[in-house]
């Protein structure tokens, strides 16, 4: 019983989160995306709201558990771009495979940069 | 958003389909190239192009699943404030990642793209890249991309960075869980986070959270970015 109760609360929080996030999006014309609104939202109530933050994120993951369901009817609309996909195969197919690894070791290189350079000032200062 | 909210008949090929690619995916042994979404997707996919169903009516009927897919992107902060506390005294490395890695692999797949003569939608979503299905599909709908075509380029480059991961990291010598981590959901996001829970739970946690921030920060700019470009034509 009580399980339940707080799984609907999280919900609820989650909904909450999620409506005004779209409010806020259509009242401001804001560029970002409503349901990023909505996670920002969230986060804030989390980190506001240390204490009370267990029914939410209960709940939270058992909605995540089923997210890939969720992006199947959006993935589906793949089939509207069969002829985008027949025309420019060559110029999409490059771009993943040779722009994936470069930007994987790119993002790896730049930690590692910015890292050693953090570690070099906290040795100077001891 | 339309008052129609009901789900209708085709809801149920999406739940079958995911059904089925739950079960391969388990059966494969949870193998990086049987993914769920992937053999989910295929599946609708296919059953729409035989049976000549519009996907105008097959969207129609699965409103409610779209729906919930904006509740599950907003749930998407509950793994990012649990994370949070992972990184410590390792923020700046792992921002300048997210903001030269973010640019970068949004960057060079657009050029690439750009210099073999993609059109313009073609572009955007490909910019939308570097984030997470859900951002991507929530940004191109923003922008005016092709929300499919993003979620496909998203899952195929999170493939290939499940793929190369382990052996970047011995050929770059990189034994930081939390650059590990930071790389593997910036450029790789649910699929390579997914891998990263094979490593170790640092390298997981992380990935998560890098996954997170990433699509903040991209879904931040980028509809500006696209919108200055849309401007200038």
């Amino acid at each position: 019983m009580r399980r339940t109760l707080n799984l609907l609360l999280g919900l609820m929080v989650i909904l909450c989160c999620q409506l005004l996030g779209q409010f806020l999006h259509e009242r401001f014309e804001l560029k970002v995306p409503a349901a990023i609104v909505g996670m920002l939202l969230l986060l804030l109530f989390l980190l506001l709201g240390k204490n009370h933050s267990h029914a939410t994120v209960q709940a939270g993951h058992r909605l995540l558990r089923l997210l890939p369901l969720f992006f199947i009817p959006a993935g589906a609309g793949i089939v509207l771009y069969r002829d985008i996909i027949a025309h420019e195969y060559l110029a999409i197919g490059a771009a993943l495979l040779i722009g994936t690894p470069l930007a994987f070791v790119i993002t790896l290189l730049l930690f590692n940069q910015f890292d050693r350079s953090t570690s070099c000032r906290k040795g100077r200062d001891q | 958003m339309t008052a129609v909210l009901l789900p209708g008949p085709w809801a149920l090929l999406t739940l079958a389909a995911y059904g089925i690619a739950l079960l391969t995916y388990h059966a494969s042994g949870k193998s990086t190239w049987c993914q769920p979404v992937v053999t989910g997707v295929t599946l609708v996919a296919a059953v729409l192009l035989l049976a000549d169903v519009s996907y105008e009516n097959y969207l129609h009927d699965n409103q409610i699943i779209d729906f919930l897919l904006g509740t599950a992107t907003v749930a998407l902060a509950v793994p990012l404030y649990q994370n949070i506390h992972q990184v410590r005294g390792q923020w700046l490395p792992l921002l300048a990642a997210l903001v030269g890695g973010g640019l970068w692999c949004s960057g060079i797949a657009v050029l690439i793209a750009w210099l073999l003569g993609a059109a313009p939608d073609t572009l955007i979503s490909m910019a939308a890249k570097s984030v997470t299905t859900p951002f991507a599909i929530a940004i191109t709908q923003e922008t005016g991309g092709l929300p499919g075509l993003a979620a496909a380029f998203v899952i195929i480059s999170g493939m290939i960075v499940a793929a190369i991961a382990s052996p970047v990291f011995v050929w770059l010598r990189i034994d930081n869980p939390v650059a590990r981590g930071s790389a593997m959901g910036m450029i790789g996001h649910g699929i390579a986070t997914a891998r990263a829970v094979e490593m170790d739970t640092v390298t997981a946690a992380v990935s998560a959270l890098s996954m997170g921030l990433m699509g903040l920060y991209t879904s931040l700019y980028l509809p500006w970015a696209v919108w200055i470009i849309r401007a200038t034509y």
